[in-house]
């Protein structure tokens, strides 16, 4: 199969996927005891309240309705109004989603910078102090919730030694101007040093929180895949031509080990997105995940339900990049 | 008698084979934090120095010698807080395995047994929920559903009940076209017996690792709910309630009040964690470096 083949029916097969989640989402807000409108209105409303607000939200529809109305209104875009604000739910979701993709990129890169240079180093040195020390690190780091790292991060690095400020995304003054919402990346290309260096002031511990969390699970991932390719024949051929260990371990190994971690990276961004819910609410960082929150708090359901079906996109399209990166990668995959 | 027959010699024999590898010490040390932590949730009334919910000395106190572990901003004692957050954690933990499993192992046997298009568009909705990001799916369900121990031991339970159906379906797909299946059906075992007796048991005792890792990961996720002012409506002691709330006082460096609880959380998901994989590693040598 062509890699142009495979990535279509890559794509094809995710559909049905988006349509079940999408499914599950609508199901959980609107079938599940508990109404979305009482609870919005609080208990008290009077009749003629709640049939109106019902009304005004397309809520008095049949059920099946409102769903293909919902994937209608989906594919073009649109997720409805937000019941508190009245603004396109849409836009809202639009203004907050490159702050989570930045803290996102910038935590997985810290994870794979700790998985990939501990785990290999822990194979190198194999059973060695590092390496035990690796171990301990993983199960330890998996026990941690990401929310009470990031306030001891707070507390330490923001309230006690002052180094680092402990809210929000940019000092309100500094914010660059706009390319792609990524304030790292445009403050680079705008040249913008001081916007730059606040940005990342203020991303090294909310990203260094998650980051962490996730790379127990890439160390683990590393070290017990590379264990494995040390085992292989073309090692043992590396090793006979007198190829320095070093250069066995991060040429030879870590490459060919690297389509599973690849699998399993791209597994844990879901974890990743979890985690960047509770990181984002720890440190009042502006993206989708305290947005998430905050409508919550103000029992926006449309805009609740906005924002998981953007999470369930989120899922599907990593899912299939990892699955392109893959077949990019070793061949073998498209078949 | 015999000195092999002795008691005491099997436990020591036995208590040597356990602690001969890492895992088994590992597995022990787990252990022995849930048992503590099992004791903190069953005996709190007796074990905790005041009540959790009443003011029982000044507010703001950092830890003292009457409390330990120091008061939060209602003058509420942390160490008793803990002990009593033990019950709300483990309880909703335990509540939300036992109903994950009980929708996934039966969901799981019928369709790795029924096969055909009952199995693919059920297999196809549990993979979607499982790749979905667990919290997430949890605050929705939470956030419909309200506070209470039920509600939330149920948004948990969804979104682990994909993990027994998978690991059970794929067994149960494996090995019901083996021989003894097949002299079952030949002797003229109904569907149900042969589900119930023969695929079953030899399907279930892949469960019990998942299930202590799962047991983890709902203390994990209960405190992220509750963390979110989705979990147990306060005043009830709950660790995840307890680091919110003390996270709004952290400027003014009152470090006890997240330390403690954050602690508490940690602890009781490593105690699982140890003795799942030192269990594991210790019912499945060969598994090992691998898994995972």
């Amino acid at each position: 199969m062509s890699l142009k083949w495979y990535i279509i029916t890559r794509v094809l097969m995710a559909i049905p996927m988006f349509f079940i989640l999408l499914l599950i989402i609508f199901f959980v807000l609107r079938i599940l005891p508990g109404d979305p409108i009482m609870s919005m209105l609080g208990g008290k409303a009077p009749m003629s309240v709640i049939e109106q607000k019902k009304h005004e939200l397309g809520y008095d529809k049949p059920i099946i309705e409102q769903f293909f109305i919902y994937v209608g209104g989906l594919f073009r875009g649109d997720l409805g109004k937000s019941a508190l604000t009245k603004r396109p739910i849409a836009d809202e979701i639009g203004r907050k989603l490159p702050a989570t993709i930045e803290l996102t990129i910038f935590g997985f890169l810290i994870a794979l910078a700790i998985g990939i240079f501990w785990g290999a180093e822990a194979t190198r040195h194999h059973n060695e102090s590092i390496d035990v020390a690796g171990r301990f690190y993983a199960i330890f780091i998996y026990s941690v919730p990401v929310f009470w790292l990031g306030m001891l991060f707070q507390w330490f690095f923001g309230v006690q030694l002052r180094w680092l400020p402990i809210a929000g995304r940019i000092s309100p003054l500094l914010r660059p101007e706009q390319f792609s919402g990524l304030f790292l990346f445009d403050a680079l290309i705008t040249w913008d040093i001081p916007a730059f260096k606040d940005a990342l002031a203020h991303i090294i511990l909310p990203g260094l929180a998650l980051g962490m969390i996730i790379s127990s699970i890439f160390l683990r991932m590393v070290r017990s895949n590379m264990v494995l390719m040390l085992s292989r024949d073309f090692v043992k051929a590396a090793r006979a031509r007198g190829i320095r260990e070093r250069s066995i371990i991060y040429r030879h190994s870590l490459k060919n080990a690297f389509v599973p971690i690849m699998t399993v990276m791209g597994l844990q961004l879901a974890l990743l997105m979890a985690g960047a819910v509770l990181t984002e609410t720890t440190f009042s960082w502006p993206g989708i995940g305290s947005y998430l929150v905050e409508k919550i708090r103000y029992r926006d359901f449309p805009a609740v339900q906005g924002t998981i079906a953007i999470f369930a996109l989120l899922v599907v399209v990593i899912n299939i990049l990892v699955d392109i990166i893959n077949a990019l990668v070793d061949p073998r995959v498209r078949y | 008698m015999k000195k092999e027959w002795s008691p005491s010699y099997r436990l020591g024999k036995a208590l040597r084979r356990v602690f001969k590898n890492k895992s088994g010490l590992m597995a022990f040390i787990g252990f022995a934090i849930l048992v503590t932590y099992i004791i903190f949730a069953v005996f709190s009334p007796y074990i905790a120095p005041y009540d959790p919910t009443v003011k029982s000395g000044p507010a703001y106190s950092p830890p003292t010698k009457d409390h330990w572990f120091g008061t939060t901003n209602l003058g509420y004692d942390v160490l008793s807080r803990i002990i009593y957050g033990a019950r709300i954690a483990l309880l909703i933990a335990f509540l939300a395995v036992a109903v994950a499993a009980a929708i996934g192992i039966p969901l799981g046997l019928l369709s790795g047994y029924i096969g055909g298009a009952f199995d693919r568009i059920l297999s196809m909705i549990m993979d979607a929920i499982y790749s979905f990001p667990g919290l997430i799916l949890a605050i929705a369900i939470a956030a419909v559903l309200g506070p209470g121990i039920i509600n939330v031991a149920l948004s948990i339970a969804v979104i682990y009940a994909p993990t027994y159906f998978r690991v059970i379906r794929n067994q149960v797909s494996s090995i019901k076209d083996d021989l003894f299946v097949e002299a079952a059906r030949a002797i003229g075992a109904r569907d149900r017996t042969i589900l119930l007796k023969y695929i079953l048991p030899n399907v279930l005792p892949s469960v019990i690792v998942v299930l202590s890792m799962n047991l983890a990961d709902a203390i994990m996720t209960e405190a992220g709910l509750s963390f979110l002012g989705l979990g147990i409506a306060p005043p009830t002691p709950d660790w995840g309630y307890d680091l919110s709330n003390g996270q709004r006082y952290l400027l003014l460096n009152y470090w006890w009040m997240i330390i403690f609880p954050g602690m508490s959380i940690i602890t009781v998901v490593l105690g699982f964690s140890l003795f799942s994989e030192g269990a594991n590693e210790f019912l499945n040598p060969n598994i090992g470096e691998t898994r995972r």
